[in-house]
């Protein structure tokens, strides 16, 4: 019994410190937010916090993705895809299999465009739930920003659809859905591009809400929509929707030399780089220093196009010689050090391409001479001579190797306008050995269709 | 007086309270009785025992006779002795006895432990130790017999085949780098979340990387920490395999833990060791590439398989402008220096019975295979300081570990170029020494040597131990340590590494730096009790841990600079970013404790618990509980094994429990925007952090052992076997997600199980120890399997493609190879689903494994007179994937078996028809090719990890002077074509061939 007293006493002190346990542990590992992070609520509740959400889009927009203008951006990869650009670099790098029109549907290319896209869709469906459920926002600043989500959201579905046909439509932000979820034809994705961009243009200001044209406004919604409209077939929406920007005050055509400089008239929608100062990134990936070229350099096709009188060769273009051979690089954008203030920003959309929609729009509803009016701006500007012909076919023929010589290197224009005209069996085919009518569509990415196949089929050829 | 006391448990009682409590010498006489006197040999009787009570199987004999005899049960004895004679007692473990024997009939000895031969036998299982015969549990070991003097910077290489159950892969060869270990296989479907607990005397230790993507480009895992662990300052290493050792770590046990401790003064005469070597590295093994001629046919080939026939402007290999005639051997070139390896280290130890200390200084360098001045600099010192009070009641134990390392590595391995650079590729070097640009017509891969990385990392670890004994078998003890990391990494890209030709100037330089600084204090108390109860020793253990871990790292980003003198400086950057800041904090506690009962040094129960919380989960999941249940029997100690000459130790244990896992990161409960550390207009952007689920939990292991130890002839050959079966369920794990979820994982538990099961035999053999020569050998083998045990929904989850119930988690889904059609000239695969093409996953399921089969090492340590000679094979039993360089036919240089390729219908030929990537079709079945079965490989090896000749310099006694000789994996024997075969990740530089010189002093 004493024994049984003893144990007790010299198990004693172990008991209270077991008890005294149960009281403080959940407090013990409970720890606070990270100061590197808010928590959502939080971010939509405030201005600036929400601001900053939507500018993030547009950052991840410039810098990675569709519409970067790095050498892995569609200005860069779709240029080397068509007959606009030929390639230098490594046999090994992901740009090669897009020259040699020999992708594979595991081609780390293909898949960044895929991803970066649905991650910045995501992050656009976000910002709309996550204003959607404010509480103390101003309501103007609510449909303000979810107007820039709406459109960022069409933006990117426009280009997925372009690029790889059938596509999942995203809209909202659960994983249980998203997951799982199946593509849409084609044309439905078009319908619902059109949707978002109309429902933006509702709920967007005219002008811009920041400076420098670097954020979506209403106009810069139309003017996408006017080309999703062309890209449609829907000519009559095409060039009505268009002749909101043209007929309006706010943008003229610039110089040659001044066309994209950040200050000039006629850009629309442009994307600043992360630091004031900074090159434009298509500059980093465009020119060149000495030759031979080591990675991109324009094609003979391309220089094929351009008359000797035409300014754009002479300002948009420039050139490398090893003493024999020259080669010419895209050099729309000139400044390439980093200076005190930025010069250039990476255009997205400019008045010429809205005149040349309108003008493609025209001719195919038989208005020659609007369409000729409209051509023959964008020519006057780069030197040339009026066209005249008002026979269709050659008129929009000539439509459409101008908008080669005026946004050659400008996010894939080249392939999209021979898609939308089926030109790109007729032109690439004798130009690219590796070409096949299958090519008129990227692969889905296999890592996708591994982990979903609801995505499947695989786009044909693949 | 009976000779056999009457076995009752009253007795037994008795005897073991009374001889707990009474001097020896009181306890003799009370039963000291008398008897005849006589000349002749009598029958003494008596009973041995140590400190806990009768110690059976102690062996008694007649000095300088062949009489003898053990005791039994009770630690009773009886043998026939002569006055005068005198009776030796002797156990392992024990400090041995000698009794004359006079005029009395009985002797009670008490043995005492004999501290310096229980060092070798006890084991160190983290909170307590345990007499590795006793021990209930899985426990591996090496110690610093072994792991010094090995020319390697991380520790993890020197154990490298030595412990079973424990696969150790490095995965760079250049210093700094990092290791892959898995004990048992691995558990969690999680490729980080295999990581085993790391525990440096006492200390948790954060194994993560701490590299960041922007600056540790060089290694393909980030810079490991635990090369701050100077292997010299070690003293062992156990590792903990099973539930019973490991359950005690409970959340964190699940991949094992790896218990580090460091070297202790010992008691006596100081001693000071002295010990230096110099080492020189090489690659183990090149890979057989194309020449210039067999190349330029390749290229040539491939061009008109393609229909081209005008060499393009940009073919500079083939076209006529570089030289066809020449030859450079890349490997050779860019990877085929020597690395200088110099290694210095001293201690000083020593004290008295109740102070001692010890003081160790360590340092080493180390230089890479690369072309240019790189090197890897570590020095370190560590002390260790204990102190017991003269009534033996308190104790301290106060250690510390500092280690500063300085690496300047290349940012980028020139590995992967210098395997497929052209070899006709233009020469290095103009004639005047400038780098040769050969007009623009390459990239000098030189010039990638300008781009730098450089890490500083400092790292202490410290722990002090305080520990009191108010009253018998009562220990009171608090464990507290504290370890700070501080890292500060920086890469350079500088206008240099470009052509000059482009004149890019300093404008385009850049410069990233990464710092992180990681601090964690531990403390944990805990109260010890050892009681006797009957015939059993019961001792028990409660702790509680409490642990904290901040970490913060700053990642910055400068481009633009006026001169590359300045490009170290951030402030002379034309423009900065931050591209990360943020703080990181863990918290973890837990109550823990254990039960053992010895009875009779027979029978043993080990029962272990821990209940822990984790601020790595959500509110209600953020405490779980875990435990074990292990038993031994020794049945080698039962009266029926007495007698038993051969067999000396028999010992069969099992164990089954739990332990978790909570690797998953901090914060990835919560729903919150991140920094994005991207500008846009001025405004840093704020991006969602990941995909919200607050619901996840512990990931729980379910351990179970049964194993059979053996010792034959006095223990001079020990076989352990031992089975397990490891299930691992609610997997934590970040699930692949389609990217239409905005993401790539989401953090969740799945229901699946992953069920690691295998065999591990050890055998350790002396197979002589005269005076002049001793031999031993160690040999152990594992053969894990590891399988998806269940996987509700798999069909349907976005695991489908990766992996199948009933395969290992390491497996590659593969197109079925079936040859190369002899008319179009390309691979062949079957159409498993009949559609009439090859497609991507239908046909694309056949099962291929990358686990191990088996693995093992076998060591071999001889000495004659003063000639020593250790030697350790490892070999493993494995696929591997082969190393392939895309269509042969670009511009890549390819392996020279690729000179076996199809040219024309009918050929039969070992590779397709050459492309210079415009035949869609070849371009295609390549990559179906590299991704089939044909690509995965045997990649078994047998290695000469490790060998040591040593003499030891005949001199005066005092001192010990030690020349030697060491080489790590000098031999390598594998069918594997591809380079090494220890490493899977393509591109990087493989482990390294060193041969060093040392000598080491004792004084």
């Amino acid at each position: 019994m004493k024994k049984s007293i003893s144990l007790y006493r010299r198990y004693m002190p172990l008991l209270v410190i077991v008890a005294l346990l149960g009281t403080s542990c959940d407090d013990f590992v409970t720890v606070d937010v990270p100061g590197s992070q808010l928590t959502s609520p939080t971010v939509f509740d405030n201005l600036s916090t929400a601001d900053a959400a939507v500018s993030d889009i547009y950052g991840s927009i410039r810098d990675a993705g569709l519409l970067s203008g790095s050498s892995l951006g569609l200005s860069a990869q779709m240029g080397l895809y068509t007959d606009e650009l030929d390639f230098y670099g490594s046999a090994t790098a992901s740009q090669y299999s897009f020259y040699t029109n020999s992708l594979l549907a595991e081609n780390t290319g293909v898949s960044n465009y895929w991803s970066a896209a649905y991650r910045q869709i995501y992050a656009a469906n976000a910002v709309y739930e996550g204003l959607s459920a404010s509480q103390s926002l101003n309501p103007d600043d609510v449909t303000r920003l979810q107007g820039e989500a709406l459109f960022i959201r069409g933006l990117l579905h426009f280009y997925l659809t372009s690029l790889y046909g059938d596509i999942p439509y995203v809209t909202a932000t659960d994983y249980r859905t998203n997951a799982a979820v199946t593509k849409i034809p084609a044309g439905q994705a078009m319908e619902r591009v059109i949707d978002d961009l109309l429902q933006a243009i509702e709920m967007l200001p005219p002008g811009y809400t920041s400076p420098a044209r670097a954020r979506a406004g209403r106009e810069v919604a139309q003017s996408l929509l006017a080309r999703v409209y062309l890209y449609a077939g829907m000519w009559e929406e095409a060039a009505g929707t268009a002749s909101l920007i043209i007929d309006s005050d706010a943008y003229s055509l610039a110089s040659p030399e001044g066309a994209f400089l950040n200050q000039s008239p006629e850009t629309i929608w442009q994307l600043p780089p992360a630091t004031e100062g900074f090159p434009t990134l298509e500059a980093g990936t465009f020119t060149l220093y000495s030759a031979p070229p080591q990675q991109l350099a324009l094609s003979a096709t391309l220089l094929s196009y351009f008359d000797d009188t035409d300014l754009r060769r002479a300002l948009w273009m420039d050139s490398v010689s090893d003493g024999g051979q020259q080669w010419f690089f895209p050099a729309k954008y000139r400044q390439v050090t980093t200076a005190a203030v930025s010069t250039e920003y990476s255009v997205m959309i400019r008045l010429a391409e809205l005149l040349l929609i309108r003008a493609e729009a025209y001719a195919r509803l038989g208005n020659m001479t609007g369409a000729l009016t409209d051509l023959n701006q964008v020519r006057e500007r780069a030197g040339l001579g009026e066209f005249t012909s008002e026979n269709t076919q050659e008129l929009l023929q000539e439509i459409l190797n101008e908008g080669f010589r005026e946004l050659f290197s400008e996010q894939a224009h080249r392939f999209f306008d021979l898609k939308r005209f089926g030109m790109l069996d007729s032109q690439l085919q004798p130009l690219k050995p590796g070409w096949d009518t299958t090519d008129s569509l990227l692969p889905i990415p296999a890592t996708e269709i591994n982990l979903n196949p609801n995505l499947l089929p695989q786009n044909p050829g693949y | 007086m009976k000779i056999f006391s009457v076995n009752n448990g009253l007795r037994a009682l008795f005897y073991t309270v009374v001889l707990a409590a009474l001097p020896i010498s009181s306890l003799a006489r009370a039963h000291a009785s008398p008897g005849s006197v006589a000349y002749f040999q009598q029958i003494v009787s008596g009973t041995v025992s140590d400190a806990s009570g009768p110690l059976p199987g102690t062996a008694i004999m007649v000095k300088g006779t062949n009489r003898s005899t053990i005791s039994d049960v009770d630690g009773k004895f009886a043998i026939a002795v002569a006055s005068g004679e005198v009776l030796v007692f002797s156990f392992t473990g024990f400090k041995t006895v000698e009794v004359v024997v006079g005029m009395q009939s009985t002797v009670e000895v008490l043995l005492i432990e004999d501290s310096t031969q229980l060092e070798e036998l006890t084991i160190n299982a983290g909170y307590y130790s345990v007499k590795q015969k006793e021990s209930t549990g899985s426990i591996s070991r090496v110690t610093a017999k072994d792991i010094q003097n090995q020319p390697v910077t991380n520790v993890l290489s020197a154990v490298q085949g030595r412990m079973a159950g424990v696969n150790i892969t490095q995965s760079t060869g250049l210093p700094g780098g990092g290791f892959d270990i898995r004990i048992r296989g691995q558990n969690s479907l999680r490729p980080d979340g295999n990581d085993p607990l790391y525990i440096i005397d006492g200390v948790p230790y954060a194994s993560q990387s701490m590299g960041s993507g922007y600056t540790t480009t060089v290694f393909p895992t980030g810079a490991n920490p635990l090369n701050s662990i100077s292997p010299e300052a070690i003293e062992s290493i156990e590792v903990l395999k099973d539930a019973d050792a490991t359950a005690i770590y409970g959340s964190r046990g699940a991949n094992g833990v790896v218990l580090i401790t460091t070297k202790k003064g010992k008691a006596g005469k100081t001693s000071v060791e002295v010990a230096a070597s110099t080492a020189f590295g090489t690659v183990t093994k090149f890979l057989d590439m194309m020449d210039t001629r067999q190349y330029l046919a390749m290229r040539k080939q491939a061009f008109h398989n393609d229909g081209v026939t005008q060499y393009p402007a940009n073919a500079y290999d083939v076209n006529g402008t570089w030289d066809q005639n020449r030859y450079t051997d890349w490997q050779k070139e860019l990877t085929g220096r020597t690395a200088e390896i110099h290694n210095l280290r001293g201690s000083i130890s020593g004290g008295s019975e109740q102070t001692r200390f010890s003081v160790g200084g360590n340092y080493s360098s180390q230089t890479t295979v690369f072309p240019g001045n790189f090197k890897y600099n570590k020095g370190g010192g560590n002390f260790n300081l204990s102190h017991t009070s003269a009534n033996g009641r308190f104790s301290l134990n106060f250690s510390g570990t500092y280690t500063v390392q300085d690496n300047t590595l290349p940012a980028n391995d020139l590995t992967i170029v210098s395997r497929t650079l052209a070899p006709n590729a233009p020469a290095l070097y103009n004639e005047d020494g400038s780098l040769n640009w050969e007009n623009s017509t390459w990239v000098n891969p030189l010039a990638q040597l300008e781009a730098l990385y450089k890490a500083k990392t400092t790292n202490l670890i410290s722990n002090l131990t305080l520990s009191y004994r108010p009253a018998k078998g009562l220990e009171v003890k608090t464990s507290l340590g504290y370890t700070t990391t501080q890292s500060e990494e920086t890469r350079i890209n500088p206008s240099s590494v470009y052509n000059p030709a482009f004149n890019l100037g300093p404008a385009y330089s850049a410069l990233f730096e990464n710092t992180l600084a990681r601090r964690s204090w531990i403390a944990e108390p805990q109260v010890a009790y050892t009681l006797n109860i009957g015939e059993g020793v019961l001792s028990s253990l409660a702790g509680l841990s409490f642990q904290n871990l901040t970490t913060n790292q700053l990642t910055q980003y400068g481009s633009g600079f006026t001169s590359n003198n300045l490009i170290y400086n951030l402030a002379a950057a034309t423009s900065q970013q931050v591209v990360l800041d943020q703080e990181t904090q863990y918290r973890y506690m837990a109550v823990f404790g254990r039960l053992n009962y010895n009875f009779r040094k027979r029978y043993i129960l080990n029962l272990t618990a821990r209940r822990d919380g984790s601020s790595r989960f959500g509110p209600g999941k953020q405490f779980a509980n875990f435990g074990a249940v292990g038993a031994a029997w020794l049945f080698s100690r039962e009266t029926f094994f007495m007698e038993n000459n051969w067999l000396s130790f028999g010992k069969l244990r099992a164990s089954y429990g739990s332990a978790g896992s909570d690797q998953i990161g901090d914060y990835q409960f919560l729903d919150t925007y991140s920094n994005s550390g991207v500008a846009y207009q001025g405004i840093i952007g704020l991006q969602p952090s990941r995909l919200y689920n607050p619901d996840f939990s512990w990931e729980v292991n379910k351990k179970l052992e049964a194993a059979l130890e053996l010792g034959f002839f006095n223990d001079r050959v020990n076989l352990s076997a031992g089975w397990y079966r490891n299930r691992s369920s609610n997997q934590l794990v970040g699930i692949p997600m389609p990217a239409t979820t905005g993401f790539a994982t989401l953090q969740a538990n799945l229901a699946a199980t992953v069920e690691n099961t295998g065999w591990e035999f050890t055998l350790n053999t002396q197979n002589s120890r005269s005076k002049n020569f001793s031999w031993e050998t160690a040999f152990n083998i594992t053969l894990p399997k590891t399988r998806v045990l269940e996987f509700p929904n798999l069909d349907s989850s976005s695991y489908q493609n990766q992996y199948r119930i009933g395969q290992p988690l390491a497996i590659s889904l593969v197109y079925q190879y079936t040859g190369i059609d002899p008319q179009t000239g390309l691979y062949q695969f079957a159409d498993i689903n009949g559609d009439g093409a090859i497609t991507n996953p239908a046909d694309r399921q056949k099962v291929v494994s990358l686990d191990p089969k088996f693995y093992g090492g076998l060591q071999n340590n001889l000495r004659y007179k003063n000639w020593s000679l250790n030697f350790l094979f490892q070999f493993t039993k494995q696929k591997r994937q082969a190393f392939t360089m895309g269509n042969a036919g670009t511009m890549v240089n390819q392996p020279s078996a690729l000179t076996d390729s199809w040219s024309a219908p009918g050929d039969n030929a070992g590779y397709q028809i050459y492309t210079t990537g415009l035949n869609t079709a070849a371009v295609q079945s390549q990559y179906l090719y590299d991704s089939s079965d044909k690509a995965i490989v045997d990649g078994s090896f047998i290695r000469l990890k490790n060998i040591q000749v040593g003499y030891e310099l005949p001199l005066q006694d005092t001192l010990n002077c030690k020349i030697y000789f060491q080489g790590q994996n000098l031999l390598t024997f594998t069918p594997y074509s591809y380079g090494d075969p220890e490493f899977s990740l393509l591109g990087y530089l493989p482990p390294l061939k060193v041969y060093s010189f040392g000598v080491q002093f004792n004084f």
